[in-house]
C-alpha cells in the first residue's frame, strides 16, 4: 500500500482548504445559535475563501503531477485558480450585501458555493477524463441548487428546473463521448490520449472517425456548459430566474471552467482532428456573436440582457479558440479574466439595484440612478463599457488580443464578424448609460445603502478591470507562457 | 459469436430513445427519466468497451457514473418537488414564465 | 449459448425503452425503466463485469428508481394532457431520430464490427475493482465524497418542509394533471394561496410572485 507523498496534497491544497471550510459551514448550520448562523457562515465562508485564494500560491511552487496523472498543476490550472477562487471571494462579499435584504442568509448557500468552487478547482487542473466528469458535476450539481435558491419564487425553481434538465441532457452527450475516447485509445488520461494510437478493436475504414463522433459528442456537451450557440436556449431563463448574485456566479466561474476543460480536452486529447472540430467552433462562434448580441438589443429586463450579452461574449472566446494555436489559448485565458471580473460586477450592481424580490431589474427602472447613487452606477458604467471593449478597461485588451489571435491564423471573415458584432453590442451596453445618466426617474425605487460588503466587491472588481486595462502585459505572458506549458 | 459493434448498437439505441423522450415527453419527471435512460446507454457503451480492451478503467467509470446518477437523481427530484410547490403542476409547456 | 442471452435480454431492454417513451403515465416510464436496468445488469455479467452488475441492481434500480417511484408517488404525477405544438413536434422528430440512429448504427456496425465479444474472455474480480479504487482512482474516489454532500445539502435545501410562517395550515391544491389528496398537499405543505379558497383550475399565475411577496411580509 503506497502512501500518498506530501507534495500531491500541497498540489490540491485550494481544493482542500475550500472543502474543509465548506464541511466547517455545514457544521455550523447544524450547530449555532439561530439568529446568526447566517452571518457567522458569511464569515467563515469569506475566510474559508481567501485562504484558498493564497493558497494557489503555494499551489504553483509545486508544479507538476498528482494522483496517477489525474490531476496536474500548471501555470494553466495556477491562473485559472486565481480567477476562479477570486470570482468565489467576490460572489460571497456579495452575497453578503445580498442575501439579508432578501432575508435568505444561510450557511448551505455559502457550503455550496464554496463546493462548488471545489468542483471548479478540480475542473481546471484535471487532465483525466473521469475527474473533469466528476468535478464538472460537482460544480453543476451545486449551480442547479444555487439557482432554484428563492426557492418560494416560482421564477426561481423553474430556472432551477431548466438548467437541471439541459445540464443533465448535456452531460449524458459529454459522457457519451467520453465513451468512445476510451473505447478508440483504451485510455482516458488526456496526454496519453494525445500520444496513443488506436486501440486493435477499432477497425474497418472507420477507425479515425470515432475520436471525430466523440469530439462532435463533447462538443455538444461542453457547448451546453459555456452558453454557446446552438446550445444556449438555457441561460436567459436560467440568468433571470436565478437569484442575482449566483448568476454573477454562474455567469463566470463554472463558464470560465468550462472553457478551461474545454481547452484542455480539444488542444490536447483530440489535437489530432482539430482540422475537423475547428469548423465547429467557427460556427458556433458565429452563432453565439450574432444571436446573443442580437437578442441582447431585444430585451428590456437587464438580467435577460445580460444573460444574452454572456452569450456573446462566449462566441468572442471561440473566436480564440478557433486561432488553433497557443495565441489562442492565452487570449482566452486573458480575456476570461477580464469577463469574470466585468460580469461578475455588472451582476454585483444588478444585484444591488434588484431590491426585495427582485423587483426592480428593468432598464427602465434604472431611470436617473446615476445622480442618486452616483458609485454603483459609475461602477456600472465602467463594467458595461469594459464589455463594450472600450480603452483603458481590460475589455478592450481581451477583444485585441482575440482579433490578434484570429488574425495571425488567417480568419479574416471570423475577426470581422467580431468587430462589427462587438460595435452591434454597444448599443444595448450605452442605452443603460444612457438611462443612468440622462433619463428623468419614473418611480423612485429604494436601493439598500451601500454596506461594506458591496464596497469592497465595487473596488476589487473595478481593481481588477482597470489593471487588466492598463497594465495587461504581466498578465497576458502569464498566459502565454502557462498556454504553451498546457500543451507540452 | 456476438460481434462488440452489437452491444454497441444497443447502447445507442437506448440513447436515442432517451434522447426522444427528454424531447418529446409531456411531464418532468418522464424527462428525467429519459435522461437516466441516456446515461444506461452510456453505462453499456463503458462496460463493452472495457470487456474488449480488457481494461479495468470501464469498470470504475461506469461505477463514477453511477454514483454522479445517485447524486443528480436526489438534487434534481427536489428540484421537481420545489416546482411543483411553486407552480402546481408537472407540465412542462407551464414552465413559461420566463419567456423569450 | 451467449448469443441467445444476449438477444433474450437485450430485447428486454429494448422493450423497456420503447415502452419508456410510449408510456403516458410517468409510474410506467420508471417501471419500464427498472426493467432495462435489470436487463442491462444481466449483459453486463455477460461482459464480465459482476460487481458493476450487482451495483446496478441494488443501487441504480434499487435506491434510485426506488426514489423516482417515490416522488411519483407523492406528486400524483399521472398523464399530462397533450398539446397541438407536441404533436406536431413528435411527427417531425421521430423519423428525424430514426434516421440519425441508422446512421450511428452504420457507423458502429463498421467501426467496432470486426471484434468478437467472448463471454468468460475477462473478467472483473471485486477485489479488483477495490484495488483499482484505492490506488489508481484514489482522487476520483476521494472527490465523489464532495458531490454526495453537494447532493445531500442542496435536496434537503430544495425539498425540505419548512416550518409555516403564517401560522395557516396549508390548504388542499389541485395538481394540474392529477387529484391531489390531503396528505399529499401535507406532505409538501405547500402554501396557502393568495388568492384564498381551494383552487379548482391552477392557470399559470404570473401574478402568484408579487401576492406571495405581500404574504410573506417581513417576518420571514
Amino acid at each position: 500500500m503506497s502512501l500518498v507523498p506530501a507534495e500531491f496534497y500541497w498540489r490540491i491544497l485550494p481544493e482542500l482548504v475550500l472543502a474543509g471550510f465548506g464541511a466547517v459551514l455545514m457544521l455550523i448550520e447544524g450547530g449555532g445559535r439561530a439568529g446568526n448562523r447566517g452571518r457567522l457562515g458569511a464569515y467563515v465562508a469569506l475566510l474559508g475563501s481567501l485562504l484558498a485564494f493564497g493558497a494557489v500560491f503555494i499551489q504553483a511552487a509545486n508544479p507538476g503531477d498528482a494522483f496517477q496523472h489525474m490531476f496536474r498543476v500548471d501555470g494553466f490550472t495556477v491562473f485559472f485558480d486565481f480567477v476562479i477562487i477570486g470570482a468565489t471571494v467576490v460572489v460571497v462579499l456579495l452575497s453578503m450585501d445580498y442575501l439579508p435584504t432578501q432575508h435568505l442568509e444561510r450557511g448551505e448557500f455559502y457550503a455550496l458555493l464554496l463546493f462548488g468552487t471545489v468542483g471548479m478547482t478540480f475542473m481546471v487542473g484535471s487532465v483525466e477524463l473521469i475527474m473533469i466528469f466528476i468535478s464538472l458535476e460537482i460544480s453543476s450539481i451545486s449551480t442547479y441548487v444555487l439557482a432554484g435558491y428563492r426557492r418560494h419564487a416560482p421564477r426561481s425553481t423553474e430556472s432551477s428546473l431548466k438548467y437541471f434538465l439541459l445540464g443533465s441532457f448535456a452531460t449524458a452527450f459529454f459522457l457519451y463521448g467520453i465513451a468512445l475516447v476510451y473505447g478508440a485509445t483504451g485510455t482516458t488520461q488526456l496526454y496519453d490520449v494525445a500520444r496513443a494510437s488506436l486501440t486493435p478493436i477499432v477497425g474497418g475504414g472507420e477507425a479515425d472517425r470515432v475520436l471525430l463522433l466523440a469530439g462532435a459528442l463533447m462538443f455538444i456537451g461542453l457547448g451546453f456548459k459555456v452558453s454557446a450557440a446552438p446550445f444556449q436556449v438555457w441561460t436567459p431563463d436560467v440568468y433571470e430566474g436565478a437569484p442575482a448574485p449566483v448568476t454573477g456566479f454562474m455567469s463566470a466561474g463554472p463558464k470560465a471552467a468550462a472553457f478551461a476543460i474545454f481547452l484542455r480536452i480539444f488542444y490536447v486529447a483530440l489535437h489530432s482532428s482539430g482540422h475537423a472540430w475547428f469548423w465547429m467552433v467557427y460556427v458556433a462562434a458565429i452563432l453565439s456573436m450574432c444571436l446573443g448580441n442580437i437578442a441582447a438589443l431585444l430585451q428590456t429586463n437587464i438580467k435577460r440582457m445580460l444573460a444574452y450579452s454572456s452569450i456573446a461574449h462566449a462566441g468572442y472566446v471561440l473566436v480564440a479558440f478557433a486561432a488553433l494555436g497557443p495565441e489562442g489559448i492565452s487570449a482566452v485565458m486573458f480575456y476570461l479574466a477580464a469577463y469574470v471580473a466585468m460580469n461578475i460586477g455588472a451582476f454585483a450592481v444588478v444585484s444591488h439595484f434588484a431590491h426585495r424580490e427582485e423587483r426592480y431589474v428593468d432598464v427602465k427602472d434604472y431611470a436617473g440612478l446615476g445622480f442618486r447613487f452616483p458609485v454603483p452606477a459609475f461602477c456600472l458604467s465602467l463594467f458595461l463599457f469594459s464589455l463594450i471593449g472600450v480603452p483603458l478597461t481590460g475589455g478592450f485588451f481581451g477583444k485585441l488580443y482575440v482579433f490578434r489571435a484570429a488574425l495571425d491564423a488567417h480568419l479574416v471573415g471570423l475577426t470581422v464578424i467580431a468587430v462589427l458584432n462587438s460595435a452591434l453590442a454597444a448599443f444595448y451596453y450605452l442605452r443603460v448609460v444612457v438611462f443612468l445618466y440622462m433619463r428623468q426617474p419614473a418611480e423612485e425605487i429604494a436601493a439598500p445603502p451601500m454596506t461594506g460588503a458591496f464596497s469592497l466587491v465595487m473596488i476589487a472588481c473595478v481593481a481588477v478591470v482597470i489593471w487588466l486595462g492598463v497594465f495587461p502585459n504581466r498578465v497576458l505572458e502569464f498566459a502565454s507562457r502557462s498556454a504553451a506549458q498546457m500543451l507540452r | 459469436m456476438i460481434p462488440l459493434s452489437y452491444y454497441l448498437i444497443l447502447s445507442a439505441i437506448l440513447f436515442c430513445i432517451g434522447v426522444a423522450g427528454f424531447f418529446f415527453k409531456r411531464d418532468i419527471v418522464s424527462i428525467f427519466i429519459s435522461i437516466e435512460l441516456m446515461l444506461n446507454g452510456v453505462n453499456l457503451a463503458f462496460v463493452a468497451f472495457s470487456h474488449a480492451l480488457h481494461s479495468i478503467s470501464g469498470n470504475l467509470f461506469v461505477f463514477f457514473v453511477m454514483v454522479v446518477a445517485a447524486a443528480e437523481a436526489a438534487v434534481g427530484l427536489a428540484i421537481i418537488i420545489a416546482v411543483v410547490r411553486a407552480r402546481q403542476t408537472l407540465n412542462v409547456d407551464r414552465m413559461d414564465l420566463m419567456k423569450l | 449459448m451467449h448469443p441467445a442471452l444476449f438477444f433474450i435480454f437485450g430485447g428486454i431492454a429494448l422493450a423497456g425503452a420503447i415502452n419508456l417513451l410510449v408510456q403516458r403515465a410517468p409510474i410506467y416510464s420508471a417501471l419500464s425503466l427498472v426493467a432495462v436496468m435489470g436487463a442491462l445488469a444481466v449483459l453486463f455479467l455477460l461482459l464480465g463485469a459482476e460487481f458493476i452488475a450487482f451495483i446496478q441492481i441494488i443501487v441504480y434500480a434499487g435506491a434510485i428508481m426506488v426514489l423516482f417511484v417515490f416522488v411519483i408517488m407523492l406528486l400524483n404525477a399521472d398523464v399530462p394532457e397533450p398539446t397541438r405544438r407536441s404533436k406536431v413536434a413528435q411527427a417531425i422528430g421521430y423519423p428525424v431520430m430514426a434516421l440519425l440512429l441508422v446512421e450511428l448504427a452504420g457507423f458502429f456496425a463498421a467501426a467496432f464490427g470486426a471484434t468478437p465479444v467472448r463471454t468468460g474472455g475477462y473478467l472483473v474480480q471485486v477485489a479488483a475493482v477495490g484495488q483499482a479504487l484505492f490506488h489508481e482512482f484514489l482522487l476520483p474516489f476521494e472527490v465523489t465524497s464532495v458531490l454526495f454532500l453537494v447532493g445531500v445539502t442542496g435536496a434537503v435545501l430544495l425539498a425540505a418542509r419548512r416550518e409555516e410562517r403564517h401560522g395557516a395550515a396549508p390548504r388542499a391544491t389541485r395538481v394540474h394533471a392529477g387529484v391531489p389528496t390531503r396528505a399529499m398537499a401535507e406532505a409538501l405543505s405547500v402554501p396557502p394561496n393568495a388568492m384564498g379558497g381551494a383552487v379548482i383550475e391552477p392557470a399559470p399565475q404570473p401574478e402568484s410572485e408579487p401576492a406571495h411577496a405581500r404574504a410573506q411580509g417581513d417576518g420571514r
